[in-house]
């Protein structure tokens, strides 16, 4: 309707004065009677409206912010006064979305009833002048080494709005040209986003209910802008935004349809890692790389195979890209060859064999653990001390022994002696010991020499479970706790004694695999199963006097801390002393 | 007589309109029997068949044998039937039998017998509920001028306290059962509604089932609850959490007690814990007021006022709540179970054009989408069904009147079926079907012919659904009245008189019955001494009871009446 018309259809002449036009519309609806004259009402009321958009604009001329595509967010001033050299740059334009007056957290926690708590680790707060935490908000936050599992910096140091910028940064780094092609999101920036998602999200819990509906839209924009990057960030926030309840509804906004299609996705492919899932062995086959001259598992029924496939292609069709596509091929090609003959002939073995999951591996390796990310370059060569280079070179030797120096390392592995340097870092601002730094480091080469021997496999396998079953006894002495917690977080823990034997053995195959240079950063290990003989599980039960039930229990990731520790280690030695080369390595591979 | 009603989901209320002689008015409530303004919407069947409402069946709750409905609203359009004694009852039994003590408490405060009236439904309340509320009211013999959205009634109210003109303001409405959000302006004796949300599965009952809950495990380690029958248990507990978390609005933490066969058991609860378990109910309460502004477009910081209806917005942590999603106070200007039975009088008034009201025009929106089914050809080439095209978007002015147009999918189609269905769910199956019509069309190829399908939705509610076939120039015509409308149609009669059969407690009694379940319940309760008192007093009222005589039945009365209050304010442990 145009305005003229508009004016028309109240009786009244052109005006600017909101009352005068609501008081026509008020006569004139009372006049009519709504329900004998509908499109008369909508049309008053269309009229109604155009003339008070046209009266709202006399009383404010377009205003530049409505030219700017960035109308809304965080005022320019506000920016400046929190960070001035972050003015000059753009970016920050993106970073939070419209809210009005609420960019500065003081008014935030006025209006919350309660004021969010700051968790942060005490020595890190102690750690840290305030002038370079300022720093660390205007620069690129992740200059600093971040390695260890840091939190990120608390609401203390960054105001809401920052989260929301460093967030954008990790989900659309600028040095990403094509947004098709990010990579996933890498262990610590996964955790540092996390964080970043955590403040933003209790930000949202204490905001007005508009600014919490556009953090819901900005949110939502970039996680579905990032996909698969965000991957690990959806949960959280459709938990606090209720994404799922609009699932299905008429006024569903589209990046919330995008996100709660991958959300039901990514729940669908975490059920069927459980082994009692029934298309788990499907899902296993088709998500393990196949090479030339691979062949369908032996171990997996068609119907299942074909069952997930569908499934998946019809109710989560961005989960297929998960699936190694050659096996798919494998599958689909030639239907209805070969149909069940494998499956019969291997019938018998399966009965006495035991598909073990390789769980706790999969967990350790895909969890926000920063060690496994290669670190940042670190500046360390200028500010550390001479204090410093001696307890590196401490670490250094007793990790590698004598004939090892730091330099040596460099040239052999410059990333892990970044790795050194950066913890040294970390450990003196965190005020930790020497003792336990040298024990973190050691960790991360265990770590690594366990990573690379599992790409490696061959003797190399062999040696690193040898010497890895040694440590979990070791562990297994102070503790069944302290076992599982070196199982499942590669951690050891300081009260545990490792026989000097051991560790002398540990030493000399890291020289070896330093010299050969196979300490790089880990890579990450494709889920994988393996089929245990019952003969192999017999030895099991006899050599840990555990009865088969429990055994069976604690190879699936259940049962008692004990009987799990008890359990691998026996497996380990068992499967050391297998005869069959293939099957030990496919045993040892996923222990 | 034209009254106006607030069915509530734990209380009702009745309120009328009267004008004064110097051409003004007001709306006023009507008390009951016992001389309260509020009637529990409880209904109780006592061993001999007759049937109890109010407070006395609330006090036969947690009794044994106790048979009594509460919250009934809650299953409202649904064929959910719960049986007292010998008789089942479906929610629209229950609440025309609330509504017939209402018009009994009018008809003995004015004199008069009322025959119409102003029902008020939750503003989020589908089409199937509104029609259940309209025959519960048909039931009681009151025929129905206006079903009234809540949020819109206390807007009225609000409203005319002082006449003043008002931007937009948002009425929160926190009932026993259901969360309504409006957004309403008004100006010029206009009121206008811009949206309506709400979420008819929440409300004070949740909160009193999570308090329960919670505090369950450790208040009886001994399992002595799970020795009762389940629903009486529950009764017992849900009535202990109900003072728990009043007596929580005042202190910081208060006693959760049951007495179980002769054993008392009790814990105490405190706000952050109560707190720590509303946090769930607590987080439903934004997505409706998202909605609502959303669809208003209008930014919460420029409402100029939030406006709390119904007891539950009592509660502190429901404040807490609110104060921070609006970023302010919010407004408790009128009395939150009082200004939805007064809007509804108002509105009474309006329609009677009674003295001392000017006039006014509410305008209102239809909360739910309404639209029909369709099916699609999918990318993969198969069809896919069950789709729901929407007509008329959720939260459009009414009246209003709109079109679609659809054709025909396969080759020589002979019909089109037309299902009409509201909801906001993308596939019909998680809407609400409200009816269908068939429509013949010329065979042709698929795709060539088309029919218009007009969906016109007037100011009370009712939904016409016209059907016009370009083609050949056919027009037909639905007027939306679902199947178990016409089934209820059919034995509306029969029902009324069923339920006008049922023996009445005698209202003039209603005091006295109200007292004597109130002891049982309280004998009940307590133990030892205290129990044998109360048993000693009650005998004495019987006995006052059974001589007739007047002044001997209010002595003993009051004497058992101070006893109760005397014990309930401080329960002896």
């Amino acid at each position: 309707m145009t305005p003229t018309q508009a004016w028309k259809v109240l009786g009244i002449a052109k005006t600017p004065d909101v009352t005068a036009i609501r008081r026509a519309y008020a006569e004139r609806l009372k006049a009519m009677d709504v329900d004998k004259d509908v499109d008369g009402y909508a049309r008053l009321r269309e009229a109604r409206d155009a003339a008070l958009r046209w009266a709202r604009m006399q009383a404010a001329p377009p205003a530049a912010e409505e030219l700017d595509p960035f109308a809304g967010v965080t005022p320019l001033e506000q920016a400046e006064e929190a960070a001035p050299a972050a003015a000059e740059q753009s970016n920050w334009l993106y970073a939070a979305p419209a809210v009005k007056g609420e960019a500065d957290p003081s008014l935030t926690r006025k209006l919350g009833e309660s004021a969010p708590k700051l968790d942060v680790t005490p020595g890190f707060v102690a750690a840290q002048a305030p002038a370079e935490q300022a720093i660390a908000v205007k620069r690129d936050p992740f200059e600093r080494p971040v390695l260890l599992g840091l939190e990120p910096t608390s609401d203390a140091v960054m105001p809401a709005w920052a989260h929301e910028q460093a967030l954008y940064r990790l989900l659309l780094p600028e040095t990403a040209d094509d947004e098709d092609t990010l990579p996933p999101l890498e262990g610590w920036e996964e955790a540092m986003a996390l964080g970043h998602l955590k403040a933003v999200l209790r930000n949202a819990e204490s905001v007005s209910v508009t600014a919490f509906d556009e953090i819901d839209n900005w949110l939502a924009g970039i996680l579905a802008r990032s996909w698969p990057r965000s991957a690990p960030l959806l949960e959280p926030a459709a938990k606090v935004f209720g994404w799922e309840s609009e699932r299905g509804q008429v006024s569903e906004r589209p990046s919330i349809a995008f996100l709660n299609a991958r959300l039901r996705g990514l729940r669908f492919r975490e059920k069927v890692q459980d082994p009692k899932h029934p298309l788990h062995k499907a899902w296993i086959e088709l998500t393990t790389p196949a090479q030339q001259g691979s062949r369908r598992g032996w171990f997996v029924k068609r119907a299942q195979v074909e069952q997930l496939l569908d499934g998946v292609r019809k109710n989560f069709p961005e989960v297929e890209h998960y699936f190694d596509p050659w096996r798919v091929a494998l599958w689909e090609k030639n239907a209805s060859a070969n149909v069940g003959q494998g499956w019969f002939s291997n019938g018998r073995l399966i009965a006495f064999a035991v598909i073990l999951a390789i769980q706790v591996l999969r967990v350790a390796f895909s969890s926000n653990d920063s060690s496994t990310a290669p670190p940042p370059v670190p500046e360390i060569s200028v500010t550390q001390s001479a204090q410093e280079k001696e307890i590196i070179s401490r670490a250094v030797s007793t990790v590698f022994g004598p004939e090892i120096t730091f330099d040596g390392l460099q040239s052999l592995q410059p990333d892990l002696a970044a790795l050194f340097s950066a913890n040294r870092t970390i450990a003196r601002t965190d005020g930790s010991s020497d003792l336990a730094y040298v024990s973190k480091v050691q960790d991360l080469v265990r770590e690594r020499m366990y990573a690379t021997a599992l790409v490696e496999k061959g003797d190399l396998l062999a040696d690193v479970q040898r010497i890895r079953a040694d440590l979990l006894r070791a562990a297994r002495k102070t503790g069944p706790d302290a076992c599982m917690a070196f199982l499942r977080t590669r951690r050891m823990a300081p009260e545990v004694t490792v026989p000097p034997a051991v560790l002398l053995r540990e030493r000399d195959l890291a020289v070896k695999m330093l010299d050969a240079r196979q300490l790089g950063p880990p890579q990450r290990v494709a889920p994988g199963t393996a089929s245990v003989p019952g003969e192999l599980i017999g030895k099991v039960i006899s050599e840990t006097g555990i009865p088969d039930k429990r055994v069976r229990q604690a190879m699936g990731g259940k049962g008692s801390d004990a009987d799990q520790c008890a359990v691998t280690i026996g497996l380990i030695d068992a499967a050391l002393g297998w005869k069959v080369a293939k099957e030990r390595e496919a045993i040892l591979s996923v222990l | 007589m034209l009254i106006g009603i607030d069915l509530g989901t734990t209380n009702s209320a009745v309120a009328l309109w009267q004008a004064d002689d110097n051409g003004g008015g007001a709306a006023q409530l009507v008390p009951n029997a016992l001389g309260a303004l509020l009637t529990p919407s409880a209904v109780s069947v006592l061993p001999d068949g007759t049937t109890l409402v109010g407070a006395a069946a609330l006090e036969r709750m947690a009794m044994k044998d106790g048979a009594t409905a509460t919250s009934f609203k809650r299953f409202m359009g649904t064929d959910r039937k719960v049986r007292l004694g010998k008789k089942e009852f479906s929610a629209e039994d229950l609440s025309a039998l609330v509504l017939m003590a209402l018009r009994d408490d009018v008809t003995a405060f004015t004199g008069t017998r009322p025959t119409e009236a102003v029902i008020t439904v939750p503003a989020y309340f589908n089409d199937r509920q509104r029609k259940a509320t309209r025959r519960a009211g048909e039931l009681a013999g009151l025929t129905v001028r206006r079903l009234i959205n809540e949020p819109t009634a206390a807007a009225l109210a609000f409203g005319l306290q002082d006449k003043a003109e008002r931007e937009p303001f948002l009425v929160f409405d926190l009932g026993g059962g259901t969360f309504d959000v409006s957004i309403v302006e008004m100006f010029e004796g206009i009121v206008e509604v811009r949206a309506s949300a709400g979420d008819n599965r929440l409300g004070g009952d949740d909160f009193n089932t999570a308090l329960a809950t919670a505090v369950r495990g450790r208040l009886d380690p001994d399992g002595l609850l799970s020795k009762l029958d389940e629903p009486r248990a529950q009764a017992l507990l849900l009535q202990a959490a109900e003072r728990a978390k009043r007596a929580l609005s005042d202190g910081q933490e208060a006693e959760f007690a049951v007495t179980v066969e002769d054993r008392r058991l009790s814990t105490t609860i405190t706000t952050s814990e109560f707190e720590a378990q509303a946090e769930g109910l607590i987080r439903r309460l934004r997505d409706p007021v998202v909605r609502a502004l959303r669809d208003s477009q209008i930014d919460a910081a420029s409402l100029s006022e939030v406006v709390l209806v119904g007891g539950a917005t009592r509660m502190p942590v429901v404040r807490k709540a609110i104060t921070r999603l609006f970023g302010r106070f919010p407004n408790s200007s009128v009395h939150p179970d009082h200004a939805v039975a007064l809007g509804a009088a108002i509105q009474g008034g309006l329609i009677a054009r009674d003295g001392g009201l000017e006039e006014i025009r509410i305008t209102d929106v239809c909360p739910f989408t309404l639209g029909i089914e369709t099916a699609e050809h999918s990318a993969r080439g198969t069809i896919q069904q069950g789709l729901f095209s929407p007509i008329i978007e959720r939260n459009t002015p009414v009246p209003v009147s709109r079109s679609g147009v659809y054709s025909t999918m396969g080759d020589n189609q002979k019909q089109i079926e037309v299902k009409i269905y509201q909801g906001e769910a993308r596939e019909v199956s998680g809407n609400v079907h409200l009816g269908q019509i068939k429509v013949p069309v010329p065979a042709r190829p698929a795709g060539e012919v088309s029919i218009d399908v007009r969906f016109s939705y007037d100011s009370s509610g009712l939904l016409e659904v016209d059907v016009e076939v370009p083609l050949t120039g056919a027009k037909h015509n639905l007027v939306i009245i679902d199947e178990e409308d016409r089934k209820a149609a059919n034995d509306l009669d029969a029902r009324r008189k069923a339920l006008a059969a049922l023996k009445h407690h005698p209202r003039e009694e209603a005091g006295n019955q109200a007292l004597l379940a109130r002891a049982e319940r309280c004998y009940e309760e307590f133990l030892g001494d205290v129990r044998a008192h109360v048993g000693d007093r009650t005998r004495m009222f019987v006995a006052a009871l059974d001589s007739q005589d007047p002044r001997r039945i209010a002595d003993a009365g009051a004497e058992l009446n101070q006893l109760l209050d005397m014990l309930e304010a401080n329960p002896p442990l």
